[in-house]
């Protein structure tokens, strides 16, 4: 995908961007709407002009002065059209914008689910990916969550961006070669003469534009490149104030700020002056069109080659046949944020495992999922095997390798691992060595390019991984919380607990009195807009969660960070009960949770290796 | 924050931008008269000063328009320069004493954002406003050349059209402000939705993110379409005035032919003049909603100019009176910006050369001690010190000589590795950025580097790791070459052991220098001489930590509890 990767590339290169259209089908039925809507305002234009022309010939010396009030309704009738039309356009324009924002919105957001969250960007494997990390396809300077790169934030701000673009900006290239045609039908009906002028002057508009934007568009892109690297810097400034500030720098930085306006707008006019040249051409042509009719009608009203109405009529639709392209230029410049941001999550979707599988089932192992893509979710799930338990069956990683774009090398290479039956294994290791793309992998959220996860022998890709993940309780790094009461945030791991059940899943996490204290008991919200939690209190309901949850395969990335010691004694002790003979993989430093393993591994050189002598021997017992 | 002030340029804009308001009134007027005269078949002489007053008109109006273009942009820039100085201006005093904590940066990207809606919304309003009114004026003139109670017509009925137009969009301002406000909260749904999936997967329950977009779709359609509703209304009550004020034109004018006191060629003079006008009036809602925006940002930024910066700094420096490496608060109180007490008579001591671990629950007032020391918040009662002098008769410059802050997210700038380490001490030369780099253990990183010390970092550069960029930050704040660090929360995004050594090392690369280091974690204590721990704004407890060799010597100088107040 050199599409996403590269930020120039980010932008399509026609006004009209067919991958839009085609992963969105309803689009071209609200286009052709709005395209109707925009025709009946050329219409209603059109009666307006002759309504008017034969109300001003009727009062030259001679006409005929009958069937004024005939034509005053008339008039009235095309002004009414148009005001109706304004506001359904606008109401249709909204709408279709909605539709076609969400439908892109969940298309990405499965898309993004699907797709793997491999290497660094595992949850939370920088230390920086709070939550989740599935972001774009590692392009350069993709920040931290709430930045520009983060897939969450795509789907969110990002996309609505692209509102004015399909609910104006598409119509309206429609129409802009489409009134015009109408327009010049119109016309020709009043006068062929004044037609063939008008479609002469429409047909030079491509040629005189192909002219100034071959000289204008270079520039005219550069400048844009020249502002938005201004816009970059100046948010950087703004992010990193409380640093410039300390280190007494804010003087320095805004004298270079001061330098860098001065330059810019020195620099401007001279691009400006280039820059607005296709414009400069549009106006002219639009207003040189309407001479270009009225002098040679003119004349021939002389010779009494024309008739006055007809060419009253002409004269007043003329100003009108450039008005759509002129707004369709506008409205194209407005959207090139919420294009951007559909370039790329159109990258996103079309790398989804669900368009591969569509072509090829099952991707192999080293296949076409070349950075590590998977074959997760819900592709194809009626078609695999259930999954073996892995109480009774070993689960393992055979000779995985796992690669992170932009990175030179691979996360894992061949590591290899085997969590026997019952068996409790804790995974140690620096920040960002890909601990949390091990249980990514194991979750089925990321697949390798080499080797293959294995549960009782079966490769991961032939099972049903809805069924797989109802074998497992997970524990992410950064557990999150819905928008919702406590006990819907605890019941997430089992919706059938009762309210005893939930209480002593919480005295088990170590918060016997979190319900109490809390403002409404069981009901009261949490998360957005809910009460604030402290980062205690929310590993205390997560970890609740896992003890709701008793599965037979537990996955849990770090579980007693944010406790203290006694805490941390209490849950995992409730955590050994609560095992059983399930198997466990663990994640963390803490010497008390090694103490419950029954081996430790590391990640070392990209291989999982075994860490058990020193560091067992080095948790003090 | 007004956007006021640009009266230089304005001159040249108002005269182009009449200028082709005045092409377009007589490129219309002309032809009609041309069109109507001609009809009565005059010699076509006479036909000639016309035919060629409608080519100089057509080819006017473009040109002026073209250099009215210029001329609009050209203030809009400099307009947007001014208003982000003045934002940085406003900003600088409030960062990160008055707003935010460590969020600032995303609260100022939508002034950033801001400052450019409004530029955006004066060049537009500044061309629709010169050219409306004079289009108003000039079709005005030629009606009331022709007949003055046309003329009054005329200017009553494009008067009109601007009143209605003005008068739907105040009255959909609120809506609009409503659907803006109700948007980003769908986004930030949307955002929350997407963020907790993997976890709502792995327990099956992948219905529940279906649900909340699926929720955010129906109340986002619901939304625009109120937004939708109140545009179109706009637009189309526009469009009914124009048409209406054309047809009081032409009724009054065809009144007055049938009355023998207009000829019809002026009629078609005056109701082509009507035309040009209504024409131009066309774009009101579109103009008006811009400058809606253009306000709603103005207003924001204004709010935030109105917010009481939480230092005042004074204009002479007295830290060259400050001795070496020591920080201590002595009994001070401070508050967040609504006025609750945070810091209740802290009193904490950092000797020359000690190190000092401040620990405690998240709220406890830990990093607020820290502002306090680096003069970003004010004591209200009590005070704080480095070297012994108060550091509010310390200006910035002065107190980075004598602290270095690495914050708990320190930001890695849009700039090359020497431009980051550079703000510290912009005289640094490479070699000394390397071994900066190599103190605080990025040598084999800096060894590594694509483009050595002019590889660009941050958005759009090299990515860094957390801890790398943790290790950046203290590189650049050891290059200032302070007596006193203070470190927040330096491990916060690492995990443990990584955390352990990144901590390790950069107590090792800080020597002998005093530090302050706040952290959640109790098992800093191994690391330092003395544990303060705050809790509810006040020391709960001091305890001895277990740097070796240290803790004897250094016990004692920490003092005890909250004896200022």
């Amino acid at each position: 995908m050199p599409d996403a990767t590269t930020p120039g590339a980010a932008r399509p290169s026609g006004p009209i961007d067919r991958r839009l259209i085609k992963q969105l089908p309803g689009l071209k039925v609200s286009v052709a709407a709005s395209v109707m809507v925009g025709l009946l305002a050329t219409a209603g234009v059109a009666v307006q002009a002759v309504a008017l022309a034969h109300l001003l010939a009727g009062a030259m010396p001679g006409a005929a002065a009958g069937g004024r009030g005939r034509w005053m309704v008339l008039f009235g009738v095309g002004v009414c059209v148009r005001a109706g039309v304004a506001l359904v356009g606008e109401i249709l324009a909204a709408a279709s914008a909605s539709r076609a924002v969400a439908v892109l919105r969940s298309r990405l957001v499965t898309a993004a689910l699907g797709q793997a969250p491999t290497g660094g960007a595992g949850p939370g494997d920088d230390g920086r990916g709070r939550g989740w990390g599935p972001r774009l396809p590692k392009e350069p300077g993709v920040g931290p969550p709430g930045g520009p790169g983060d897939i969450a934030t795509l789907a969110g701000r990002g996309l609505d961006a692209l509102d004015v673009y399909v609910g104006r900006c598409l119509p309206d290239l429609v129409l802009a070669v489409a009134a015009p045609l109408a327009l010049l039908l119109a016309v020709g009906v009043l006068d062929w003469l004044s037609a063939l002028i008008m479609a002469v002057v429409v047909a030079l508009f491509p040629v005189f534009g192909a002219l100034v934007g071959r000289t204008t568009m270079p520039l005219a892109r550069e400048r844009w490149r020249q502002v938005e690297d201004l816009g970059r810097q100046i948010a950087d400034v703004f992010e990193g104030l409380p640093v410039l500030r300390a280190f007494g720098r804010t003087a320095d930085q805004r004298a270079r700020m001061a330098k860098t306006n001065e330059a810019l707008s020195q620099s401007s006019t001279r691009v400006l002056r280039v820059a607005f040249l296709s414009a400069l051409v549009l106006d002219t042509l639009g207003s040189v069109s309407v001479a270009l009719i009225a002098v040679p009608l003119g004349l021939r009203l002389v010779s009494g080659q024309a008739s006055l109405p007809a060419a009253l009529a002409v004269l007043i639709v003329a100003p009108e046949v450039f008005l759509p392209l002129r707004r369709a230029s506008a409205e194209f410049h407005e959207s090139t944020e919420g294009l951007a941001a559909a370039a790329r999550a159109l990258a996103i979707i079309g790398s989804a495992p669900d368009s591969q599988s569509r072509t090829g089932g099952v991707p192999l192992p080293g296949g076409s999922a070349a950075a590590g893509r998977g074959p997760v979710t819900r592709a194809g799930a009626g078609t695999r095997t259930a999954p073996p338990d892995p109480r009774r069956a070993a689960v393992e990683l055979r000779s995985v390798t796992v690669e992170l774009p932009g990175r030179e090398l691979p996360l894992l290479r061949r590591a290899s691992l085997n969590i026997s039956p019952g068996e409790t294994v804790v995974l140690v290791g620096p920040s960002g060595v890909g601990k949390s793309t091990v249980i990514s992998l194991l979750l089925g959220f990321a697949s390798p390019v080499e080797g293959e996860v294995a549960v009782g022998g079966e490769d991961l890709r032939r099972l049903d991984l809805a069924s797989w993940r109802r074998l497992i309780t997970y524990l992410p790094e950064h557990p999150t919380l819905l928008a919702a009461s406590l006990a819907d945030n605890l019941r997430l791991a089992n919706p059938a607990a009762g309210e005893a059940e939930l209480l002593r899943a919480l005295a088990q996490a170590g918060a016997p009195d979190l319900m109490a204290g809390m403002g409404d008991g069981w009901a009261t919200r949490l998360g957005d807009g809910g009460r604030p939690v402290s980062a205690g209190e929310l590993q205390r309901i997560a970890l609740a969660r896992v003890f709701l949850r008793p599965r037979s395969l537990y996955l849990l990335d770090e579980p007693t960070v944010h406790l203290d010691q006694d805490s941390e004694a209490h849950v995992l002790q409730g955590l050994g009960q609560a095992l059983g003979t399930s198997s466990a993989l663990i994640v963390s430093h803490r010497p008390a949770v090694l103490r419950t393993a029954d081996r430790a591994v590391t990640i070392r050189g990209g291989e999982l290796v075994d860490a058990s002598p020193d560091l067992l021997a080095a948790a003090p017992a | 924050m007004r956007p006021i002030g640009q009266k230089r340029g304005l001159a040249p804009v108002i005269g182009t931008g009449a200028l082709s308001a005045a092409c377009g009134v007589g490129l219309l007027t002309t032809s009609g008269w041309l069109i109507t005269r001609a009809s009565q078949r005059p010699p076509v002489l006479s036909l000639g000063i016309a035919i060629g007053a409608v080519q100089a008109f057509s080819l006017g109006r473009g040109l002026a328009r073209y250099v009215e273009r210029i001329g609009v942009h050209r203030l809009s820039l400099r307009l947007l320069g001014k208003l982000r100085l003045r934002l940085f201006d406003v900003a600088v005093p409030l960062v990160p004493g008055a707003i935010g904590g460590n969020g600032t940066g995303g609260l100022l990207s939508g002034f950033v954002s801001g400052t450019e809606a409004v530029a955006e919304g004066y060049a537009r309003a500044t061309t629709a406003a010169v050219d409306v009114s004079a289009s108003i004026v000039l079709g005005t003139a030629v009606a009331a050349l022709m007949s003055p109670v046309l003329g009054v017509v005329l200017l009553g009925g494009a008067l009109a059209v601007v009143a209605v137009a003005a008068a739907l969009a105040r009255w959909g301002r609120p809506v609009e402000q409503r659907a803006a406000a109700q948007r980003a909260e769908l986004a930030n749904a949307v955002v929350a939705a997407v963020r907790s999936a993997p976890e709502l997967i792995a327990y099956g329950r992948q219905d529940l993110v279906e649900q909340a977009l699926e929720q955010v779709r129906r109340r986002d359609a619901a939304a625009s379409a109120r937004r939708a509703l109140a545009g179109g209304l706009a637009r189309s009550a526009t469009i009914l005035a124009a048409g209406g004020a054309v047809v009081a034109v032409v009724g009054t004018g065809l009144a007055a032919t049938d009355a023998h006191r207009l000829s019809g060629v002026m009629l078609a003079v005056v109701v082509f003049a009507a035309l040009a006008v209504m024409d131009q009036c066309a774009n009101l809602p579109g103009v008006f909603a811009a400058n809606n925006a253009a306000r709603a940002a103005s207003a924001r930024l204004r709010d935030l100019e109105g917010l009481e910066p939480a230092v005042r700094e004074p204009e002479r420096d007295l830290s060259a009176g400050a001795g070496p490496g020591s920080a201590e608060l002595a009994g001070a109180e401070t508050a967040a910006p609504g006025g609750t007490l945070i810091l209740q008579g802290v009193s904490l001591s950092v000797g020359n050369g000690e190190r000092v671990a401040l620990v405690g629950p998240s709220g406890s007032g830990k990093t607020s001690a820290v502002h306090a020391l680096l003069h970003f918040v004010a004591c209200r009662r009590g005070q704080a010190r480095l070297g012994g002098v108060d550091v509010s008769t310390m200006t910035r410059e002065g107190i980075a000589t004598l602290a270095g802050w690495v914050p708990e997210e320190t930001h890695v700038f849009a700039a090359s590795v020497a431009g980051n380490l550079r703000l510290a001490r912009p005289s640094a030369t490479g070699p000394e950025c390397l071994a900066a780099l190599d103190r605080v253990g990025l040598g084999p990183w800096s060894d590594g580097l694509p483009g050595g010390l002019a590889t660009r970092l941050g958005a759009g550069g090299l990515p860094m790791s957390a801890g790398e960029q943790q290790r950046l930050g203290l590189a650049r704040a050891l290059l200032a070459g302070p007596s006193v660090l203070l470190l927040d929360e330096p491990t916060a995004h690492l995990d443990r052991a990584t955390g352990d050594r990144v901590l390790q090392e950069l107590l090792d690369a800080a020597g002998e220098r005093s530090v302050l280091v706040v952290s959640h974690d109790q098992a800093i204590s191994q690391h330092v001489d003395s544990v303060v721990a705050l809790d509810g704004g006040r020391v709960a407890r001091v305890s001895p930590g277990g740097r070796p060799g240290r803790s004897q010597r250094l016990a004692g100088t920490v003092a005890p509890g909250p004896s200022g107040c």
